[in-house]
């Protein structure tokens, strides 16, 4: 498999928080979906990715002819010139991006209902997400990065990005990388998932493996399984829920068991607040 | 102009026509005054270098641009070409000033008098903006408003002081501006490098 960008190893030290030794990797013609909790790093990876952050060891690797200036970014926050209206960032990015298309820049603050007048600070979050966006697919890239793109978005917005990306992915050589506490969209465009916690990758798969090894059981009482079997645990006042990861083995092994499908959101509450 | 130049130069336009009419507000006022008329603009200069890293750091703009592969290096010589730049629109505006308080009044400035202000005027320009560039890379750009302050003040106490102290001493002090200038050039150059040293390891 090629990637367009590979990590390994990856370490950086905040004092209250750290990365530690993070591999993840970016396959060419896929997405990659990175979820986690608030805090668990998410961010900090995808910034030692581009070099805004810079790590304190392990490497991070482009694929031949991958240059930065090809990767479509979209932060959490606007990074604009909050003073700068709409319109006026073409002249920026025209000077910036080889290949930037003003025509298309405008075409797509069009689509997503953009005042070019508008001043950036005067966006709404969702459409400074939009318009983050709009300046990504705006340029030729080969990888988006994309933190949070959805958030503050409506449903139907929402919808129409998740379109916009799977028409960037009709191209093979293009590759996205995206976290979001939106585990439906991650559902819906992700090919394979990596769960972070504590500056750590828990898990990376393929999201349609995860979602048929990954399996939820709901006892009132002691663990019926043997404890080998399963990830964590999570108690409640009325039973506890155990996930576990050969859902069609304990199925086998123990027929008299209901064990649930998980979704990636089961996972990741499940990874976040259960039990080790 | 290139991307950064051209972001700096339609995010501050404002500050900077505010800059321009005070720059040449003061001239006038203390063109009477002579060669100080002309570096109350490259004075301003730092404020609006200070104004630029403050917008920057409060969209996150730098984590963008680097992101985008925009080295740290031009980052940082970019903002350096917006003062070298932002204190010769401030010299002209002393010059302005200057030229408009002495339509009725007979001052007359020996050319080598003007030159050797004028050049004290940039470096002094330059040297309070890579104050400013450190200061505000090192610390808090949220603080461009506080670092300008303390910086014009302190240059400003300390140019008067050795006024007060040399005028008695020494009759003629335009001898000085060369050497301040080489002074001023030293120092700002240092403030530069370290400032490229600080953003080279921050964390965006």
């Amino acid at each position: 498999m090629e990637y367009a960008v590979k990590a390994t190893g990856v370490c950086k030290d905040y004092g209250s928080f750290s990365l530690k030794s993070v591999d993840l990797e970016i396959p060419k013609g896929f997405v990659t979906g990175l979820i986690g909790s608030n805090g668990a790093g998410k961010s900090t990876i995808m910034k030692c990715l581009t070099g805004a952050v810079i790590k304190d060891s392990g490497t991070v690797e482009f694929d031949d002819g991958l240059e930065l200036k090809e990767i479509g970014l979209v932060f959490d926050e606007c990074p604009f010139p909050q003073y700068m209206k709409c319109e006026q960032l073409d002249g920026i990015f025209t000077r910036m991006f080889d290949g930037w298309d003003g025509e298309k820049y405008f075409a797509h603050l069009q689509q997503f209902g953009i005042d070019r007048k508008k001043k950036v600070k005067d966006l709404s979050r969702g459409m400074s997400m939009k318009l983050q966006v709009a300046v990504a697919f705006s340029h030729p890239t080969k990888l988006l990065i994309l933190d949070e793109p959805t958030a503050g978005m409506d449903p139907a917005s929402r919808d129409e990005f998740l379109d916009s990306l799977r028409e960037y992915m009709q191209d093979e050589e293009h590759a996205i990388l995206i976290s979001s506490h939106i585990t439906t969209d991650l559902e819906k465009i992700a090919d394979y998932v990596s769960f972070m916690k504590n500056g750590q990758i828990l898990v990376s798969s393929g999201k349609d493996e995860l979602e048929e090894s990954y399996g939820l059981l709901k006892t009132g009482g002691e663990c019926p399984i043997d404890k080998e079997l399963v990830i964590c645990s999570r108690r409640s006042e009325s039973n506890t829920v155990y996930l576990i990861n050969d859902k069609a083995g304990v199925r086998e092994a123990y027929p008299e068991l209901v064990v649930d499908d998980a979704t990636l959101e089961d996972i990741m509450v499940m990874f976040a607040r259960g039990d080790y | 102009m290139n991307a950064l130049l051209y972001k700096d130069f339609v995010s501050i336009k404002f500050t900077l026509v505010v800059m321009l009419i005070m720059a040449s507000l003061f001239s006038m006022w203390m063109g009477q005054g002579g060669p100080l008329s002309f570096f109350i603009g490259p004075a301003i200069a730092s404020t609006v270098v200070g104004t630029s890293l403050n917008l920057d750091e409060k969209a996150g703009w730098l984590k963008f641009a680097v992101s985008s592969g925009t080295s740290r290096k031009t980052i940082i010589f970019n903002k350096l070409k917006l003062a070298l730049v932002v204190t010769l629109i401030g010299i002209l505006s002393g010059f302005v000033g200057v030229a408009i308080s002495s339509i009725d009044t007979e001052i007359s400035l020996e050319l080598l008098d003007v030159l050797f202000v004028v050049i004290f005027g940039f470096t002094f320009g330059l040297f309070t903006s890579c104050v400013m560039i450190f200061a505000c890379y090192k610390f808090d750009a949220g603080y461009s408003g506080l670092f300008a302050a303390i910086i014009i003040g302190a240059c400003a106490g300390l140019m008067v002081g050795a006024n007060d102290l040399l005028t008695g001493v020494l009759t003629d002090l335009t001898w000085m501006f060369p050497i301040l200038s080489v002074i001023f050039a030293c120092l700002g150059t240092v403030f530069f490098i370290a400032g490229m040293k600080v953003l080279n390891n921050k964390d965006l």
